[in-house]
């Protein structure tokens, strides 16, 4: 058996953004590797069997999976980088990159995509859901972040 | 005088699905139990190419379709012959699945491929 894997964007076949290379020794596997933020779908596809010899005038039909939607993000960030303020000051931080199609940010097993802050001494600053940082004593802290 | 107590003959797998394509490829069923003399034969011979090499079986694809195979004990003419069912197949199903739909700018994933015959058995 072979399988090959074909990418589209918006219709157009495109295969620089999201690159999907065969796994050395593993037919089945590919390992697709997101070079530019876009959605793309993916098939992947095969040929059905068919005996020259004996279907001479025949081409071989091409078997193609579903459609999968894969959206690669673009590196998120934060700012400002270093944040400077004293007690009782509230900023909201900013963000670039990450998601871009929230409403659609649902992985295959129904969960959601979301960027989780955290600042471990909660004594100097805190964060909430909303990206805004309290400041609370002088002192230093640090956040960080994640998808999850 | 020893007297020498066998299980009846056995072959596994007792289902296996092949996919027409691999017809430069060989598959194995393996034997079991029973004397160590056995006959085997199928009820349709235009589909694989059969050669038995002790308790091998060994199997190669010619054309699509179903066929049974049937391992015969000689020298326990009174055990049950085993069977063993085969599906000569081509890919009726593709599916391609990923581990998740939103990577970052620079991140990689493994998608699998899978392949499924005729009656959704997926190949191995």
């Amino acid at each position: 058996m072979r399988f090959s894997i074909e990418t589209e964007t918006m219709g157009l076949r495109r295969t620089g953004g999201l690159q999907s290379t065969q796994e050395p020794n593993q037919i089945r596997n590919f390992r697709t590797f997101g070079r530019e933020p876009g959605i793309y779908q993916l098939t992947a596809f095969t040929y059905a069997f068919f005996n020259p010899s004996t279907d001479a005038s025949a081409r071989a039909a091409t078997i193609v999976s579903d459609m999968l939607r894969i959206e690669v993000f673009p590196i998120l960030e934060i700012y400002p980088s270093d944040l400077l303020i004293t007690p009782n000051m509230k900023y909201t931080l900013q963000i670039e990159g990450g998601p871009q199609t929230m409403a659609k940010s649902q992985q295959l097993d129904g969960s959601h995509v979301e960027i989780k802050f955290a600042i471990e001494n909660t004594k100097v600053a805190s964060i909430d859901r909303f990206r805004e940082v309290t400041g609370y004593e002088v002192g230093d802290a640090v956040l960080k972040y994640e998808i999850i | 005088m020893t007297v020498e107590v066998v299980r009846n003959v056995d072959v596994e797998p007792k289902f296996k699905s092949l996919y027409i394509g691999s017809h430069q490829q060989t598959y194995r069923l393996r034997i079991l139990h029973g004397s160590g003399a056995f006959a085997v034969t199928v009820n349709n011979t235009k589909l694989v190419d059969l050669v038995q090499k002790d308790r091998d079986i060994l199997l190669t694809p010619k054309e699509l379709g179903g066929l049974k195979i049937m391992v015969e004990d000689l020298e326990l003419p009174q055990s049950q012959i085993a069977t063993a069912e085969l599906l000569i197949s081509d890919i009726a199903k593709l599916t391609l699945w990923a581990p998740l739909t939103l990577i970052e700018k620079g991140d990689d994933m493994i998608l699998t491929v899978s392949a499924y015959d005729a009656f959704l058995n997926q190949f191995d």
